[in-house]
């Protein structure tokens, strides 16, 4: 990519409804070609300066894999970034059904003629091997240790050692994962929230063998994708989820000992801790299987007992009221 | 044709409780009355505002004019071009006055800015700046002219200290404008210098408050008792983003409109007795100094530093405060310009009249240069 120099800059400490991220630094840079070009990026940059990151930002080709809610979302910011994406599903049917998905989201956040070139840019595929061609990947399968650690070990082999590998795991250890591929230092954690579009945090998170350099990669590819990168430890539940799912569960826990309606709880919620959805409607938007195996992996490596998942999740898991995406959870949904 | 402004009505500036409907409605009969002539005598209203959609809620102000005013039914139009809605208003009200049958215009600015947070309003003010290079890149628009700041000073080497010193002269002003948004405020430098930087180098006080409030004025083809002279106006516009421009310390609009404005009045810059000008920020107003060519470009600093621009001196700007100190609503920023022109020139500018004050020039902007409109007045011997 062309030089970027800066030809004037400013240090912007004012945040606005699109730029919620201040302090930033926004202003004008001359390209290689001498035209004026406007940038913004979260570092410092004085007159003078090259603006390095972007022309060291080697990423063209992003890998997804997995098809759910998740791996859809990345998949469709990243297409709508500008970034070609290779989706992985296990299965051409459900490749089929994710494209789609992707393709409607793309027409309702872009322009017609850009919805359209964005997904173009999205390619599918079953097998491993056709992610070689992607200088990043983010893996976002179902919340499994062992069909992580399977897929991790596929990808280990697939995707030559340039190649970052990051999973978007809310709660299984990375370093676990990372002890499946021959280079464990191209592995980070890369937690997107749902949905992935409007939710402006990335975790970034640095297992104890991650590479400076997979680290940097992972948080300039989020400031690339519109995102608010904080990097962490490689600890259970990371920040966000250590401190939501213990709520989850004693929100759950009020219903089951009937104190209040999902509804009450949900209403108290939002008007007394000014949160914009309720505990319990947000546990049916992110799936009942989710918030569960979350729960047992952060009850498994904490060993705290508020942790372990309340005797009404486990029921509605055993009789698949998972939530949105089954119809039935706290609430019942109607079939799209 | 001969024009006149014949008279000046304006709100408070400040934070308000009232809505953009009681604010035209106290800026036009405070401005008719001045004119001493009565609403059905005005043929054509012009209704200048930038944000009252977003921020307000309210669009179709045309209408909302007769809203206010049951008894008028004539015609209407609201002009939008930023923070020179105002400028640009009495430049085609100015314009409507060679149609047939019209012989006074009504120009009214008005702007309710606050009731919305300080994220949500500095949004929609970057909406004067380009969406794709500018909004999308977090260039709001005291970034935009932070960036202008920064050049100025790595090429003239005006210096933080010069923008401190033009803050502290609009306050001062302000202080002795009884409607000034900042009237009650005493500023003092170490204050300017101490407060928090908003986009480097500009510091809060080099920042034009989010004010509400209405202006008007009369135009018109009769010449009364209460007349000064419309000698010229002139609209000029350029890129909304500074990307697409060749400079970055100049505004070339706001000097082709004043030049323009000056060669329609048969003026130089040196036959003039006072000027308002755009100071959105403080950088903006040294530049204002270059553009209408009061310097050489470079020259701003030395303005400042020498007094020259202050009440008493050679030169004064911004008699009422500017927007630094009088206030920026954004609607009526351009027309309270031209109410004070009238004050000022009618020798009814009280504490802070500019001695012998026969010609003004308003310069007002829009974004960060995209319009210029410049406006000049003079007395009638």
């Amino acid at each position: 990519m062309a030089s970027r120099t800066v030809v004037a800059s400013t240090r912007v400490h004012a945040a606005s409804r699109e730029h919620p991220d201040a302090p930033y630094t926004s202003g004008i840079c001359r390209t290689g070609g001498g035209k004026l070009s406007p940038f913004k990026t979260k570092q410092t940059a004085q007159p003078g300066d090259e603006l390095l990151e972007k022309p060291s930002f080697d990423i063209t080709t992003i890998g997804v894999v997995g098809t759910g809610q998740m791996g859809v979302g990345i998949a469709a910011l990243c297409a709508a970034k500008g970034f070609n994406v290779v989706l992985k599903s296990r299965r051409e049917e459900t490749a089929r059904s994710a494209l789609e998905a992707i393709s409607r989201q793309l027409r309702k956040t872009l322009g017609t003629q850009q919805a359209a070139n964005a997904i173009a840019r999205v390619s599918t595929t079953t097998r491993f091997q056709d992610l070689k061609c992607a200088q990043f990947v983010v893996e976002s399968i179902v919340e499994d240790e062992a069909a992580k650690r399977e897929a991790f070990r596929q990808l280990g082999e697939n995707t030559p050692p340039t190649t970052v590998i990051a999973t978007n795991t809310s709660s299984i250890q990375v370093g676990k994962l990372a002890a499946e591929t021959a280079h464990p230092n191209r592995v980070v954690g890369m937690h997107f929230f749902n949905p992935v579009h409007a939710m402006q945090l990335v975790e970034i998170v640095r297992p104890q063998d991650a590479s400076g350099e997979a680290v940097a990669k992972a948080g300039a590819l989020a400031e690339a994708l519109g995102k608010t990168a904080i990097t962490v430890k490689d600890s259970p539940g990371f920040i966000v989820n250590r401190l939501l799912l213990p709520q989850l569960n004693d929100a759950a826990r009020l219903v089951q000992e009937g104190v209040a309606s999902a509804e009450e709880v949900d209403e108290a919620v939002r008007l007394g801790l000014n949160h914009p959805m309720g505990p319990l409607r947000l546990i049916d938007l992110i799936g009942v299987d989710t918030a569960v195996e979350v729960l047992r992996q952060l009850h498994a490596q904490t060993g705290e007992k508020h942790f372990a998942p309340c005797k009404l999740l486990e029921k509605m898991l055993a009789e698949g009221k998972l939530g949105r995406k089954a119809g039935e959870g706290f609430y019942t949904y109607k079939r799209k | 044709m001969d024009l006149f402004a014949n008279g000046a009505g304006k709100t408070k500036f400040g934070v308000l409780d009232a809505s953009l409907f009681e604010l035209m409605r106290e800026a036009t009969v405070a401005c008719l009355q001045d004119a001493e002539t009565p609403l059905e005598r005005v043929d054509a209203v012009v209704v200048a505002n930038f944000l009252a959609g977003p921020q307000a809620s309210q669009l179709h102000l045309n209408s909302l004019f007769s809203s206010v005013f049951r008894e008028y039914c004539g015609s209407s139009f609201r002009v939008e071009a930023a923070c020179a809605s105002g400028g640009a208003a009495i430049h085609a009200a100015a314009g409507l006055l060679h149609s047939p049958g019209v012989e006074n215009v009504l120009v009214v600015g008005v702007e309710k800015l606050s009731g919305k947070s300080t994220e949500e309003t500095t949004a929609n003010i970057a909406m004067a700046g380009d969406r794709e290079l500018d909004q999308k890149n977090g260039i709001i628009f005291p970034a935009a002219y932070a960036l202008i700041a920064q050049q100025h000073s790595k090429e003239f080497g005006t210096t933080l200290e010069d923008l401190a010193l033009v803050s502290l002269k609009n306050h001062a002003n302000a202080n002795l404008n009884p409607t000034a948004h900042f009237h009650d405020k005493k500023v003092t430098l170490e204050e300017i210098r101490e407060s928090q930087e908003v986009c480097s180098p500009l510091r809060l006080y080099d920042c034009s408050p989010l004010s509400d409030g209405a202006a008007a004025v009369l135009l018109s083809r009769n010449k009364t008792s209460r007349s000064v002279n419309l000698a010229a106006s002139s609209l000029r516009t350029d890129s909304l983003s500074l990307c697409q421009r060749a400079t970055l310390t100049s505004l070339p609009a706001a000097k082709a409109a004043a030049s323009d404005a000056l060669a329609k009045a048969k003026l130089s810059i040196t036959d003039v007795d006072a000027f308002e000008v755009h100071d959105c920020f403080t950088i903006a107003e040294l530049v204002a100094y270059e553009d209408l060519g009061l310097c050489k470009p470079g020259g701003a600093a030395a303005l400042i530093r020498n007094g020259e621009t202050t009440l008493s001196g050679s030169r004064p700007v911004n008699p009422d405060g500017g927007l630094k100190a009088d206030g920026h609503p954004i609607g009526a920023s351009g027309v309270a310009q031209a109410c004070e022109a009238l004050l000022q020139l009618r020798g009814e500018a009280g504490k802070r009249q500019v001695d012998g004050c026969k010609t003004m020039l308003c310069h007002n902007v829009g974004g960060v240069g995209g319009t210029a409109a410049v406006t000049i007045l003079t007395a009638i011997n």
